[in-house]
């Protein structure tokens, strides 16, 4: 368990994805651009800037397989970007989202024909492309979402969509759309999966805000994160509902990256892994606290002071030392030294590596073997 | 602020509509609820009698009255789990708070802040000390999920 990769920006980086080999970063710098970096050593270079929303970048997505990038903005768009090989640059194209708020997030579907994007407007737009018209054309999903949506993930069968948001339910409905889509198998879901089917509805224990929601990687579970501090995880076969609460500060990401291991990361600044025996799922690890233990013991020996310092602190203040979260320098202990805003998986599916961007401006890549 | 009287919010219908839709409705009646609470006042003023504050704070906080229309049984609930918290020894405090389920550990707090409210009824001076202990259990966690939950008591 560890750092693979850690790399700082002189901005927040507010949303990042990768392309499939890594060797390029897309990034939000808390702006209506994207920047696009290539991999130089230990360096990211600057190399493009997707420079077409009017106001803040609110999710990126790069899809794997296709090589193309989705971006959705607060100015209600959608583009998605094609690289042209001849001239170097990348392509917009709009989509058309027929949404009259802002769009908080997109994500390509596992066979990257389709995207969702949710929205401020209740509804999320099922987008893929119109061959007719040579566009990117979308369905909404609007029952029974009563409030903004704030995030969505993918079945791996490329037609169940779970998405959660501030009315405090996640969903699961039914994305399947006719002409693009094969017909999905039964699952435990549902049989019958016409276009916006609920498949499912969910809630956790005290409610709050949904922020993240991830299917299992077999698909027979999905797992969101709250405002209330929580991970709930659900699963449809067996009815079973089971919530973990957490003693930190609320996760605004997840990620399910194999079937024993969920990553969920936010407002606390490390990475927590969770893991199941079967019925519950219960915090392990909390991702790099350790490492940085053993770094800053090695890298600054100016730091013997710091016992010093917690020994007058305790003899002045006549306290027994606490175990306190935050180092004697004004550092956090985590590797991120504030908010994670965006926990992604590895784009080529190895499902021990996750990538983390940050307020702080890191970008880090993790590995979660246990 | 004595001059911000109005609140704006309410001239809105459309905000009207959202906080109705946005409220917990319980599913039962007032009545109901307020013979649950006087129900279980009986069993947990036993336990509080027997000197176990585990058992009392469980019962008192299991199922507790939510909801518009509840504010007496809200209130005759929150002033029974404050009389368990005054006849609990400070010195047993961490062991209760320890000793009873997560669920009721949440609930617990929402009772605190709701006492540390209303400082004229409640003593904060016992709230405040059980408020430590609560939250050194339950985190920042704790004090988040009462925050966001809207079934407030």
């Amino acid at each position: 368990m560890g750092i693979l990769d850690e790399y700082n920006f002189p901005f927040c980086v507010t949303a990042h994805s990768f392309n499939r080999d890594k060797s390029q970063v897309a990034v939000c710098p808390n702006s209506n651009e994207v920047h696009i970096y290539t991999r130089s050593g230990a360096q990211w270079v600057a190399a493009h800037v997707l420079k077409e929303h009017d106001l803040l970048v609110t999710s990126i997505d790069w899809a794997p397989q296709t090589n193309r990038i989705v971006t959705c903005s607060q100015d209600k768009n959608a583009y998605v970007w094609t690289y042209d090989e001849p001239s170097g640059t990348w392509k917009p194209t709009l989509v058309h989202l027929r949404i009259h708020r802002a769009a908080t997030q997109a994500k390509w579907s596992p066979l990257e024909n389709k995207f969702a994007v949710a929205s401020g407007d209740k509804c999320v737009s099922v987008c893929y492309f119109g061959e007719d018209n040579d566009w990117w054309v979308s369905k909404h999903l609007k029952r029974p979402i009563a409030s903004t949506v704030l995030c969505v993930a993918w079945h791996p069968n490329n037609v169940l969509l779970a998405c959660g948001g501030t009315d405090m339910k996640a969903r699961v409905l039914s994305a399947y759309v006719k002409g693009v889509d094969e017909k999905p198998a039964p699952t435990s879901w549902g049989e019958r999966l016409p276009f916006n089917t609920l498949c499912g509805e969910f809630e956790s224990p005290a409610g709050g805000w949904i922020h993240s929601v991830a299917f299992s990687p077999d698909g027979e579970s999905v797992a969101f994160v709250t405002h209330d501090s929580s991970l709930t995880v659900a699963t449809p076969a067996t009815g079973s509902v089971v919530s973990t609460r957490t003693q930190g500060l609320p996760f605004v990401s997840l990620v399910w990256p194999d079937q024993h291991t969920i990553v969920a990361a936010g407002h606390d600044c490390s990475p927590v892994v969770f893991t199941t025996d079967g019925a519950s799922w219960r915090m392990v690890k909390r991702l790099g606290e350790d490492d940085m233990q053993r770094r800053s013991a090695t890298a600054s020996p100016s730091n013997s002071n710091s016992a010093f310092n917690l020994f007058r602190q305790m003899d002045s203040r006549n306290q027994p030392a606490k175990a306190s979260s935050s180092a004697s320098d004004g550092q956090l202990k985590s590797v991120h030294q504030n908010t994670i805003t965006q926990i992604h998986p590895d784009p080529a599916g190895v499902p021990t590596e996750i990538s983390t961007s940050g307020l702080d401006g890191k970008l880090v890549q993790w590995s979660v073997r246990a | 602020m004595a001059h911000r009287k109005l609140v704006i919010d309410n001239l809105d219908a459309e905000h009207q509509q959202m906080t109705e839709q946005m409220q917990y409705v319980s599913t039962k009646s007032t009545e109901e609820v307020v013979a649950q609470v006087d129900q279980k006042a009986a069993a947990v003023r036993a336990a509080i009698t027997r000197g176990n504050s585990i058992e009392a704070l469980e019962r008192a906080l299991a199922d507790p009255p939510y909801g518009r229309g509840m504010e007496a049984a809200q209130a005759a609930n929150a002033q029974l789990v404050s009389e368990i918290l005054m006849a609990t020894r400070t010195q047993d405090i961490a062991s209760v708070v320890s000793n009873i389920s997560e669920d009721a550990r949440d609930v617990l707090l929402k009772y605190i802040y709701h006492g540390l409210a209303r400082p004229a009824e409640f003593n904060c001076g016992v709230l405040l000390s059980w408020h430590e202990r609560v939250t050194e259990s339950g985190g920042l966690g704790s004090i988040v999920r009462v925050m966001s939950d809207r079934r407030t008591v």
